[in-house]
Formats: structure tokens, sequence, C-alpha cells
């Protein structure tokens, strides 16, 4: 008999508005990515200061990448003068420039149009959120000096709108995710979330992504630290079925292997293998095969010279990712056996040197 | 920033440097061990001066330069005096680099490109401080590269933001 155990508060409309934030360096992001039935994908943030170093609270930008099936990519980056944004403390109401996004955690509408690519989008949700226990709780709690957090607004939702790509818009129908950051200083920096001891001890490998198959979708965020780190293993999966949490773990960890530098100078990984050993909620491996690296950001290149040459010789070089793959899950969630391939695509933060 | 918070920073930094060298270190064992002929379980008092040896070349090439670039920095962000960050710990490094045995090979490959990233900075038509540009100069200037200085200027300059 499978136990029901609650395993996120509810989430309320103030989750997904802006928190504001005392700490220096702290920053939110609104997160969204959809993968279209014509091949495209987006994925893109709304940003209340920058994730990378430097530190830089008032940064207000967005960034949205459109990929196109035959790997091609368009890279929005446009910055705004905080007089030109808005940031309801109520709910989602996001203004940058031109772009914005709304909703109401059920319904969302993003909106971005910059010189030729554009996009206009609805999100309406299938499966619901979580909020990571310990963070964000409760919702009240956040302001003056917000925790770190990571709340998940929409695991699945469905997309419908229209996507512009070099001028030509075209409609476009698909299978989305939407959710919210917050940190108390930039990724890669002492306090900074993910591999946050990256630039101060530790560092890691790490690993996000959902997989969905029949009723079952995981959203696993999955890593090891790197050997200063001691390879210390870090990993979480929400684990639903339907709409629903069965299970959540924070015993998984993923390891990158047949490791490359092409095209980026950086190693990154051509399989990773993700492990769960949680008995009784989450057990078994997730075998991914890399098949397209589609992004890859140089977080060196925002460094001045003395500056990368001191993290180069005495940290490693941080770098975000993005990789297509093919996964083979063989999973047992809450003593039921799910075994799922498919296609999907991560992210990867690497903080530290090596894997 | 506030003098606490330089003081952490400056605490996380010397964690930094030390995790760099240990890492060398425990690389340049296995190396070593690797090599060895014979049974690689005894320990000869060979084998001790060559591993104290491996020791000493990773603390010359990340330990240092760079702790003395740290303690400098401090004095230099809570007295606004350059005097040990110009003259004093410099000085000390050039003398200590004179009596050591031999330069690590980790540390001139570590510093070799430092005059030419000075030179590139220095050129650039960025505003610079004082002490930012006598460190620039200090390094793109050296007619031999003083390798523990040159890792002392850099750690500065890092920290200075350059």
């Amino acid at each position: 008999m499978t136990t029901h155990r609650k395993w996120s508060r509810e989430l309320t409309l103030i989750d997904d508005a802006l928190h504001p934030c005392s700490v220096p360096g702290a920053w939110e992001w609104w997160y969204f990515d959809a993968d279209f039935e014509n091949g495209h994908t987006v994925a893109g943030t709304f940003h209340y200061g920058s994730p990378r170093p430097p530190a830089n609270s008032d940064a207000r930008f967005i960034e949205i990448a459109l990929y196109g099936p035959a790997g091609n990519r368009r890279m929005i980056r446009k910055r705004y003068p905080k007089e030109h944004c808005s940031f309801s403390e109520e709910v989602c109401d996001v203004v940058i420039g031109p772009n914005h996004m709304r909703g109401n955690l059920k319904t969302y509408r993003i909106y971005m149009s910059e010189g030729d690519q554009g996009l206009d989008l609805t999100y309406e949700r299938i499966v619901g959120g979580y909020v990571t226990p310990g963070q964000a709780e409760p919702a009240s709690a956040y302001p003056p000096n917000t925790p770190p957090s990571w709340i998940v607004i929409q695991t699945r939702a469905k997309v419908t709108g229209k996507l512009t790509w070099d001028g030509k818009t075209i409609d476009v129908v698909g299978i989305g995710y939407r959710d919210h950051n917050l940190e108390s200083a930039p990724y890669g920096t002492t306090g900074g979330g993910l591999g946050g001891s990256g630039f101060g001890g530790g560092g890691a490998n790490v690993f996000w992504s959902k997989i969905h198959g029949g009723e079952w979708t995981v959203n696993w965020v999955c890593g090891r630290a790197t050997r200063r780190g001691g390879y210390q293993p870090t990993g979480r999966a929400i684990c639903y079925r339907g709409n629903e949490i069965v299970a959540v773990t924070q015993k998984g960890a993923a390891i990158g292997s047949d490791l490359t530098t092409e095209g980026t100078g950086v190693e990154w990984p051509r399989a990773v293998k993700v492990t769960f050993d949680d008995p009784g909620l989450v057990e078994g491996d997730m075998n991914l095969k890399v098949t397209k690296r589609i992004e890859f950001m140089d977080l060196h290149s925002r460094f001045k010279p003395f500056q990368r040459w001191y993290a180069e010789t005495f940290v490693g070089h941080p770098a975000y990712f993005r990789y297509r793959y093919d996964y083979d899950a063989n999973l047992t969630i809450v003593g039921e056996k799910v075994s799922i391939k498919g296609s999907s695509w991560m992210e990867h933060h690497k903080f530290g040197a090596g894997y | 920033m506030a003098t606490e918070q330089v003081i952490a920073s400056m605490a996380g930094q010397i964690g930094v440097v030390v995790c760099a060298a240990r890492e060398q270190f425990a690389d340049a064992v296995e190396e070593y061990m690797k090599g060895k002929k014979g049974d690689i379980g005894i320990v000869s008092i060979t084998d001790k001066l060559n591993i104290e040896r491996l020791f000493t070349d990773a603390v010359n090439s990340y330990i240092i330069g760079e702790v003395a670039a740290i303690i400098s920095y401090l004095m230099y962000d809570e007295l606004k005096n350059d005097e040990v960050t110009k003259r004093i710990a410099p000085a000390v490094l050039e003398q200590y680099e004179c009596q050591i045995e031999r330069v690590p090979d980790t540390l001139i490959k570590k510093t070799s490109d430092l005059p030419e990233i000075a030179k590139r900075v220095l050129g650039s038509e960025t505003e610079k401080s004082p002490l930012v540009s006598f460190l620039l100069a200090d390094i793109s200037e050296m007619p031999k590269i003083k390798h523990l200085r040159a890792s002392f200027d850099a750690a500065i300059l890092n920290f200075m933001g350059e």
C-alpha cells in the first residue's frame, strides 16, 4: 500500500512574484522552456540581478535561446534600464522592456520581441509544481533576506502560440516547463547555490533535466562534487504519477564520462549516468547519451584578464552547457518499476576542475 | 567591501590556494610512485627526500606568492597603505626565490603568460588606480621574470577585480 505523503506545500501566487532581497549579489530569474512538435525548442529567463559573476543586483535582462530542428540557434540577450522594467511583489507580472511574463500558476503568457526574433506563448498547467522543503517556507517568509530557493511552477504544461525566427512567424504546439529560482549570490561564487563553493573550495558538475513516459514525470537535478569536494554525490528527483508527487529523493548522483573539449575548450561529457539509491522511494539508474551539444556559455568570458588567470590556475573553468540526449531509465519508484526510453535535453553547470 | 567581508573573502582564498597546492602535490607523488622502480610499498630515504622536494615545489608554486598577496591585500585594504604591497612583500619574495634550490616547472608554467597579460592590460584604455598601474608595470617590465613576485602581483590584481 502506498503511503500518501505530502511532499510539497501548495504553491501560492507570491511564490512566483518578485522577492525583494537586501543581500548584495542576490538575484532571481523566471525560467521557461518548451519543446515543440515541429522540432523547435525554446529556453529562456527573465532576470532580476545577475546569476553569473560578477554580482550585479541591478541588472535587468532577458536571455532566451531558440533552437531549430537542424541544430541552429538564436540567442537573444537584451538588457534594459531599471526604469523600463517592472516586477510585481504579489503575482508573476514581470516586464523587461517590451518583453513580459504574466500568470497565475495555472496559466502564463510569455511574450518576447527583439528584432527578428520573438515568441508569444501560453502555458497551461498539466502537472503542477514543487517547493523544496525548507526553502521558501512559508511563502510569506521571503523578505527581506530571501533564502536560496528552487520553486517549480509547472512541471509540465501545454504550450501553444507563435514563434518568430528571423522574422518568420510560425504557430507552435508543445510541452513546456516553468520554474523560478532565487539566490543570494551568483552561481559559482560563495553562497551562490549550485556549485556555490566552486570559487572557494569544492566545485561540482550538476545536471538538470526532466523525463516523461506514460503517467510518469521525473524532474531531476543530480551531480557530483569535483575532486576538491571529495567527489560527494548530490542529487534530487521529484517523481510524479499523473499530477501527484509520489516520491522525492535527495539521494541521487550523476557522473559525466567520455569527455571531450570539442567546440568549447572546456571538458564536457558525451555520456552521463544518473543513479538513485533511496530504497522504498527511488532506486535505479538512467543512462544518458548526449546526442548534441546545443549551448555553451564560457563563464570565464565575463572575467577580466587577471581574474581569468587566477580562476584557471586555482579553481577551474566554470561553464554552462545544454545537451540533447537519449535516455534509458530503469527506476523503481515507490515500489513500482518504471522503465522509460526517450529523448530530452538537459543543462549542465560546471564549477571547478574535472568530473 | 566592508572589512569583515574582505577578511572572510581572503580567508576563503587561503583555502583555495591550499587546495590547489595539495592537488598538485598529490598528483606529483602519484607520478613519482608510478615511475618508481622496485617495491613501491617501501618508502626509502631517497623516496622521502624526493617527496619532500615535491612538497616544496607545490608550496612554492601555489602558496607562497598567493598567501603573501592575500595578507598584503588585507593590509592595503584596511590601512590604505600600499608600502607592503609595492615594496616590502615583493622584496621578501624576491630574496626567498633566490634561496630556493630550483624554481619548480609548475611555477614557471603558471607565470609564463603574466608579462604578456600585464602588457595588454596596461595598454588598454580602461581607467586604472595607481596601485593597479604599478603592479601591471612591475610584471611587464621585469627584464627576467621573478616568478613569485609575478604571482604575487597577479593575485593582487585579481583581488582588485582586474
